[in-house]
């Protein structure tokens, strides 16, 4: 049994020897297939189902103050934190952070500074995730205090990096934000430090700092937090979601003012909780899943690939099983002898699949524009999946095609000659496969067509801003150094002047909120209206802002340098602000409230920009000079967001010399934490669906070149099979034409079924592509829908694509039939 | 209706070059009934396949019915043949997949013909052949000299002047044969100039001229006074 077994292998070996061609395209095409779905499983595998590196993790939930119909997640207002802490019975421990990482600035030892991410979080924050400082202590309760001694806490990776992995580190004192810190302890490696600066916008954690929930901070009120708690004993995740039902009444009776922040639909907020796994991987979920299932497709193409190609070869081989079969092979026999080839071919294909995907790996992290959580790596699970794959994709393959000669009756073959080589059976298994293959990759097709074209419709969505020869650079004003309004804006005059005084600068402005990044909002509008206060865009800009960045202005007078502190406090507002506050009349002269104790005047009109992102409507957005905010406000969008300088450029010049001479000219301690180009920061925003539509792309184009090799093939033999019956259509009066358009119509009238049912199964394309966008392009709140681009015209694309393919495909395979010889093929020898 | 004149066929093999036909001289008038003989190998199927216009890369003069067929492109040559020949195969050459009278309906499919004019012929066909009963089965399900009369009904379907039949009963029991060769005989008098390659004595004698192939050589015509020394192989 055994020996037999290898005497099939070694035929195998000689028999795929003796046709490299297609052993090299089957063991390449498998090595794709299997390498691109392996590369996914394990990242599927280390996100999505490996637990996370936490003690007793399963006990973890993230708890969250959301709309019902939200995926899991654990955002919480302060307000509703606090109440939780207070009022739920169903955790031991409950731990809160902020929801986003932070930039900061750091500097050592006098030496000069840099930006690293920082993110606060709640004394009991570690210990409800089971974590203790590797080196040092926790926070203590002084630490988290507004005026309590102030402390961090190490990432590992920045103590290995800035610290040389120094033990003596605790107790050393560093400056953030050019104030004195106490390092009181290291985080072990085991603790996550990558995480978001923003929705889909991976960020690294170099320091966590104390968190205090104080009804005073500026955010208390709004989302601006996280929680993640710890499960009482005998306490289930379900158990506890009923307990935290049962507090939405309550918090609304105490807190009525949250009855405002309605959905759609007027939901309202809820209490909610998920296991706090789900919670990490919900923005990766769909994307990942997706992603997965797409390079499945595309693996299945590879295997219906071969498996059309399998089929032609065992024509081509007919008459050797049947010889086998006279010499008393049994079915099974025979069976297993064509396993053999492809088991050799899976098994190659796989193994270099392993490899590759080892490779593909890390590539697809670096360049995958979605915060992808870290994974831990494992290598057994993702070899035994490639081994799992080679055998899947063996049976397809190798047993489709095996089957027919299983079901033939060998016996005319013996007697037949050349000719008889082809069942109609047979040669409908080549058809059905062939089809088969066409509908996948049409889905393939359809789903790439319409991701890219919602791409390129996001892209053309006008930005606002002129970009072109806009240079963006960004500084973190920090600290109680720039609490104030005076202090930041001597630091934004000087760092202007010095960098109107370059060459090659034609005009600068400041902003506090640029278009496409992230900007304060909060309750505000028109003082004498009807309608309720909603939120708005409030953006702190200097004089000369909307021309630099070349904003128009419609209506009202320029921002000039006498709007200072000592004037009447004015403001611009957006166009969308205008139309919707005071529809039908002009809005100069309106007052309107943005954030402060005092109204503003608006002085002028300005066209909409994005605030963050394309795919977002504009909104009403508030424009006042820095030079009239009052301090706590200041303090406030310096806390959180960064100050941009947005520089028109005339000429060439070395920027980053020249904005790190300005900046630092200004201000020693603050490092330019981004230097880039407007245009780069448009580009990133709309980074993930390009990602996905490149990718998919690389996919279906994958997809189709298969596809074409597997019409080739399958072509080619039936035109083999067919010279006879060719020879006598030209005997009868046939011209060569007609005899092309037959084959070429053959190809054709497969790739039509296989484009018709491809449709069919591409219906669902849409939704799946807009659950992909919709958890990687921010609509804030409008649907994904109405920034997919058409779907009838992905699918119609598909189809021209694939019949295009399928004529190029036939073409050879046609000419060929049409330059049969009558003579030759009518000979009977 | 033919004149060849030094007619001649090679194939190249390689740097050797083998001769089938030698310089052939040959004069068939409408009407006839002619029998090719001669050894296997001997270059009758070859000669069938120039009449045909299946095969153009001979050399010589072949004028058919007093046009000049070396002077045409393979397109007139193929465009005179689908209007002035019919042919006819040692295997039938029958299309597996197509009824009797979708193969008996083939050769018209490739000419500019009305539907309903091509049913009719078909359905004529059909029924001076006698085949009516068979029109909707397979070639499998016929025995072998009823695929031969598809053979011919198909070769005949569009009247041609000049029927071409490579050994058609050489797959055929005598009795079949004989059916075959009857109406051969009966085409021959309805108008139909024959060329036919056989074996069989009694089936040449259904002709009115033998000609005797042998190594590509015409080496007897018995439309020759001179005809000698016969011989004749199966
Ligand atoms: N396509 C071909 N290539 C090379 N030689 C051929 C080819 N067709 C026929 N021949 C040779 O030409 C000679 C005549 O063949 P053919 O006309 O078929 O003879 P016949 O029909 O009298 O038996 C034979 O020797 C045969 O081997
Ligand atoms: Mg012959």
């Amino acid at each position: 049994m055994v020996s037999s077994i290898v005497q099939d292998l070694r035929y195998a070996l000689r028999q795929l020897r003796r046709s490299p061609g297609f052993a090299l395209t089957a063991v390449l095409t498998l090595a794709l297939g299997i390498g691109a779905t392996t590369a996914m499983y394990r990242v599927v595998q280390g996100v999505l189902l490996a637990p996370l590196p936490y003690p007793a993790q399963d006990r973890l939930v993230g708890v969250a103050f959301t709309f019902p119909q939200e995926k899991p997640n654990d955002e919480q207002a302060g307000t509703s934190a606090s109440f939780l802490k207070e009022h739920s019975r169903s955790f031991t421990s409950v731990g809160i952070s902020e929801d986003g990482i932070a930039g900061v600035n750091l500097s050592m030892g006098g030496g000069h500074s840099f930006q690293i991410g920082s993110i606060k979080v709640g004394r009991s924050y570690f210990p409800t995730l089971g974590l203790q400082p590797m080196l040092g202590r926790n926070f203590t309760a002084e630490e988290g205090l507004p005026n309590g001694p102030k402390a961090v806490l190490l990432s590992y990776g920045l103590w290995k990096r800035q610290f040389n992995g120094d033990v003596g580190v605790v107790n050393r004192v560093v400056r953030i934000n050019e104030e004195p810190y106490t390092v009181v302890g290291v985080m072990p490696p085991s603790l996550a430090d990558t995480g978001q600066s923003a929705p889909g916008v991976a960020a690294t954690v170099g320091v966590w700092q104390p968190l205090q929930l104080d009804a005073k901070d500026p955010g208390y009120g709004g989302d601006n937090y996280k929680m993640v708690a710890r499960l009482r004993e005998g306490v289930s995740v379900a158990q506890a979601q009923q307990e935290l039902s049962s507090l939405n009444k309550p918090f609304y009776q105490e807190f009525p003012n949250y009855l405002k922040w309605t959905g759609r639909g007027k939901a309202l907020h809820e209490f909610r909780t998920w296991p706090l796994q789900q919670v990490v991987v919900s923005d990766v979920r769909t994307s990942l899943l997706t992603m997965l299932a797409a390079v499945l497709a595309v693996l299945l193409v590879a295997c219906l690939n071969l498996a059309v190609l399998m089929t032609a070869r065992t024509w081509r081989r007919a008459r050797e099983m049947a010889v086998r079969s006279a010499l008393g092979a049994s079915r099974a026999n025979l069976l297993r002898l064509m396993l053999c080839e492809s088991l050799v071919l899976a098994l190659a294909g796989g193994g270099l699949g392993l490899l590759l995907s080892r490779l593909a790996v890390p590539l697809l992290l670096s360049t995958a524009p979605i915060a992808i959580p870290p994974m831990p790596e494992n290598e057994w699970l993702p070899a035994v999946f490639a081994l799992l794959m080679a055998c899947v994709t063996t049976l397809i393959f190798g047993l489709l095609p095996g089957w027919g000669v299983l079901r033939r009756n060998t016996g005319p073959m013996l007697q037949g000659g050349g000719q008889a080589g082809v069942t109609a059976h047979q040669a409908k298994m080549g058809d059905r496969l062939m089809v088969l293959q066409v509908a996948v990759a049409v889905v393939l097709l359809s789903a790439a067509s319409l991701l890219l074209g919602s791409f390129l419709k996001l892209r053309s969505v006008a930005s606002g801003v002129q970009a072109n020869r806009l240079a963006i650079a960004q500084v973190t004003l920090k600290g109680d150094a720039y609490a104030g309004t005076l202090h930041t804006n001597q630091f934004i005059e000087k760092v202007m002047e010095n960098l109107n005084r370059s060459p090659g600068v034609a005009r600068v402005a400041a902003v506090n909120g640029l278009p496409l990044d992230r900007g304060l909002n909060m309750g505000g509008g028109p003082v004498h209206s009807e309608q309720p206060q909603g939120a708005v865009e409030i953006r702190a800009i200097t004089p000369g802002y909307f021309r630099t960045l070349g904003i128009s202005i419609l209506s009202g007078r320029y921002l000039t340098a006498d709007d200072n502190a000592g004037t009447v406090p004015v403001a611009f507002v957006s166009e969308t602000a205008a139309q919707h506050w005071w529809p039908g009349r002009s809005a100069i002269g309106e007052e309107v409230w943005a954030g402060e104790k005092v109204p503003r005047r608006v002085i002028g009109v300005v066209a909409d920009t994005h605030s963050r992102s394309l795919a977002q409507a504009p909104r009403a957005t508030i424009y006042e000079p820095f030079a009239q905010i009052s301090d706590s406000l200041m303090k406030t969008i310096n806390g959180w967001f960064p100050t941009t300088f947005a520089i028109r450029l005339s000429g060439d010049m070395d920027m980053a010399a020249v904005v790190q001479r300005a900046v630092s000219n200004a201000d020693p301690e603050i490092p330019v934490a981004k230097l880039t180009t407007m245009q780069s920061v448009i580009d990133r925003s709309v980074a993930a669906p390009r990602f996905f539509s490149y990718l998919a792309g690389g996919f279906a184009a994958f997809a189709l070149l298969l596809t074409m090799i597997g019409l080739f093939g399958l072509m080619s033999y039936q035109v083999t099979q067919r010279t006879r019956e060719i020879g006598v259509r030209l005997a009868v009066g046939a011209d060569r034409r007609q005899i092309l358009l037959l084959i070429l119509r053959r190809g054709l009238l497969l790739t039509t079924l296989g484009v018709a049912l491809g449709s069919l199964a591409s219906l669902a394309v849409p939704r799946l592509v807009g659950s992909v966008l919709a958890d990687v392009v921010f609509t804030g709140g409008g649907g994904i829908e109405r920034h997919l681009s058409s779907s009838v015209a992905a699918l119609a694309w598909a189809a021209i694509g694939m019949l295009v393919a399928a004529v190029l495909a036939g073409y050879l395979p046609a000419r060929r039939a049409a330059s049969v010889e009558p003579t030759q093929a009518l000979r009977t020898e | 209706m033919i004149e060849l004149k030094n007619l001649e066929r090679s194939y190249k093999a390689g740097h050797m070059e083998t001769w089938v036909l030698r310089r052939i001289n040959l004069t068939i008038n409408a009407g006839e009934f002619v029998t090719v003989m001669g050894p296997s190998g001997a270059g009758k199927s070859s000669l069938m396949n120039v009449l045909a216009m299946l095969d153009d890369q001979w050399r010589g003069e072949f004028t058919f019915d007093g046009a000049a067929v070396e002077t045409m492109n393979r397109k007139q040559r193929a465009e005179l043949a689908r209007r002035r020949i019919g042919m006819v195969f040692q295997s039938y050459h029958l299309l597996d997949d197509l009824t009797v009278a979708e193969n008996i309906d083939l050769p018209l499919s490739y000419k500019n013909i009305s539907k309903p004019e091509r049913q009719a012929l078909v359905a004529d066909t059909l029924d001076r052949f006698n085949i009516v009963g068979k029109k909707d089965l397979y070639p499998s399900q016929l025995s072998g000299g009823q695929q031969q009369l598809v053979g011919i009904a198909r070769a005949m379907i569009h009247r041609p002047s000049l029927l071409l039949a490579d050994e058609p009963t050489g797959n055929l029991q005598s009795a079949q044969a004989k059916e075959i060769m009857e109406m051969f005989r009966q085409l021959n008098e309805e108008g139909a100039t024959i060329v036919q390659v056989t074996h069989s004595e009694a089936n040449a004698q259904y002709g009115t001229r033998i000609i005797e192939l042998r190594d590509g050589w015409i080496y007897a015509d018995s439309a020759q006074a001179d005809a000698i020394g016969r011989e004749v192989r199966s």
